[in-house]
């Protein structure tokens, strides 16, 4: 009888001597669990993270890796087979390619300008968290935040052997769930309402199905020959996107958007909970991360909007852009699109935004991996 | 083993990057995002000349 109330035993005495660190991890897990149903915040990472982090933290069970990087159970064995090599975030973007249509993009290519500019969060961020003291890799994983794309963020983190994954994790994902939050404070701060009032008819022109085709290779050559870190990204994500486009692997397609996609996204959540051990993830420094990852989207957010701004200081004023479709340049795909879409409804019920703003959306998309790719190419230029 | 890049755990110096070093990676990482982005933009210009639908 005494053994089956050991470990409760054990449990309540330490808690008693102050250490009510598990007891928190509980709270952050149920937290994310909650967010996740109540609040459909990522209901697919932060669900299974969530559930991890209680499951890592019970007293007597060790199941992640332990201070050396080892596995000790499960979810280690789990980290190491598919997060320490970087398999799964890669897998999964064969499915985001399937899943993404780059018609709106290829019909109208200048959208990508847009894309690029939203990345100033990822290396306003590594500036800021340079001088908060955290060192040059942890900078560049935190950084990647405002990539606003999970599997770029875990891929970054763990190819720079970042000590914060789990931290880094979670707050790419809870801040990609909050774009609607984020977002809209930020766009009006900088806009005037006349410039959000600014309609931009849609003329789609038709983009062939060689050019469909084509685009993916044609991505993937340019990547690899001016940021060859960031191929294997950009790679996978244009492979899936072929498999989509060729016309001849429907049914490859649709496992990748599917069952590839569903599969790697149950095991990715909870695989990154076994680097949220109370002692790894109750620190100062984490709280440091959620308000730099803060500052990513916030500041990727106002890139798009201001280079929007300097564009439409050149245009003719029949040609002028929205400058809210700048802020769709990060790559929270389709979230971003459609917040800044329907912030054009309320200022203007007649004001359709959507076209152009997927078509920025998706270019964000290509873009923050990109970005992913050169920091990795550019923390190590640092001597 | 890393998919990506095993060779950079080693050649990244082990320190916060100094005020100046961030700045200037900040200048060089989001130029090079704009040169990599427009250079993208430009072949997908040249893709839909030399392939335009056929009406």
């Amino acid at each position: 009888m005494e053994a089956l109330f050991e470990n409760l035993l054990d449990f309540a005495a330490g808690f008693l001597a102050g250490d009510w660190k598990m007891l928190v991890m509980w709270l952050i897990g149920g937290l994310l669990i909650y967010l996740a149903i109540k609040k459909d915040m990522e209901p697919s990472l932060l669900l299974p993270i969530g559930f991890g982090a209680i499951l890592m933290n019970l007293p007597g069970v060790s199941l992640g890796v332990d201070a050396a990087g080892h596995a000790e159970g499960i979810l280690g064995l789990l980290y190491h087979s598919g997060i320490a090599n970087e398999l799964f975030p890669l897998a999964l973007f064969i499915g985001i390619g399937a899943m993404i249509d780059f018609g709106p993009l290829l019909s109208n290519p200048k959208l990508m300008i847009f894309g690029a500019a939203a990345q100033f969060g990822i290396f306003f961020t590594f500036f800021m968290a340079s001088l908060l003291g955290f060192d040059i890799r942890d900078a560049a994983s935190i950084a990647i935040i405002g990539a606003a794309d999970g599997p770029t963020s875990i891929v970054v983190a763990n190819a720079l052997n970042s000590g914060y994954i789990g931290a880094i994790t979670v707050a790419a994902y809870s801040y990609m769930a909050l774009v609607p939050i984020v977002q809209p404070p930020i766009v009006k701060l900088l806009t005037t309402k006349n410039e959000r009032r600014i309609r931009m008819p849609y003329e789609p022109k038709e983009v062939s199905k060689t050019v469909r085709i084509l685009f993916p290779v044609v991505i993937t050559i340019i990547t690899g020959l001016f940021a060859p870190d960031a191929v294997v990204l950009i790679g996978f994500l244009m492979f899936g996107n072929l498999i989509r486009e060729c016309g001849v692997l429907n049914a490859l397609s649709e496992t990748a958007q599917k069952v590839l996609a569903n599969l790697i996204t149950l095991f990715l959540g909870i695989s990154i909970a076994a680097n949220m051990a109370a002692e790894q993830f109750l620190k100062v420094e984490t709280l440091l991360i959620m308000g730099l990852g803060l500052v990513a989207f916030i500041f990727d957010t106002a890139g798009g909007v201001l280079v929007a701004k300097i564009i439409n200081l050149f245009l003719p004023k029949e040609k002028k852009l929205n400058p809210m479709i700048g802020a769709a340049g990060i790559s929270a795909f389709p979230m971003s699109s459609r917040v800044i879409h329907k912030m054009g409804l309320k200022e203007d019920p007649q004001n359709f935004l959507l076209m152009h703003t997927v078509g920025v959306n998706v270019s964000g998309q290509i873009a923050s991996v990109i970005a992913g790719g050169l920091i990795m190419r550019l923390v190590y230029t640092i001597g | 083993m890393h998919i990506l890049l095993d060779q950079a755990q080693q050649i990244i110096a082990d320190r916060p990057a100094t005020w100046k070093e961030a700045l200037s990676l900040m200048a060089t990482g989001w130029g090079s995002i704009f040169i990599v982005i427009i250079i993208l933009m430009l072949m997908i210009y040249l893709l839909n000349r030399a392939f335009r639908k056929k009406k």
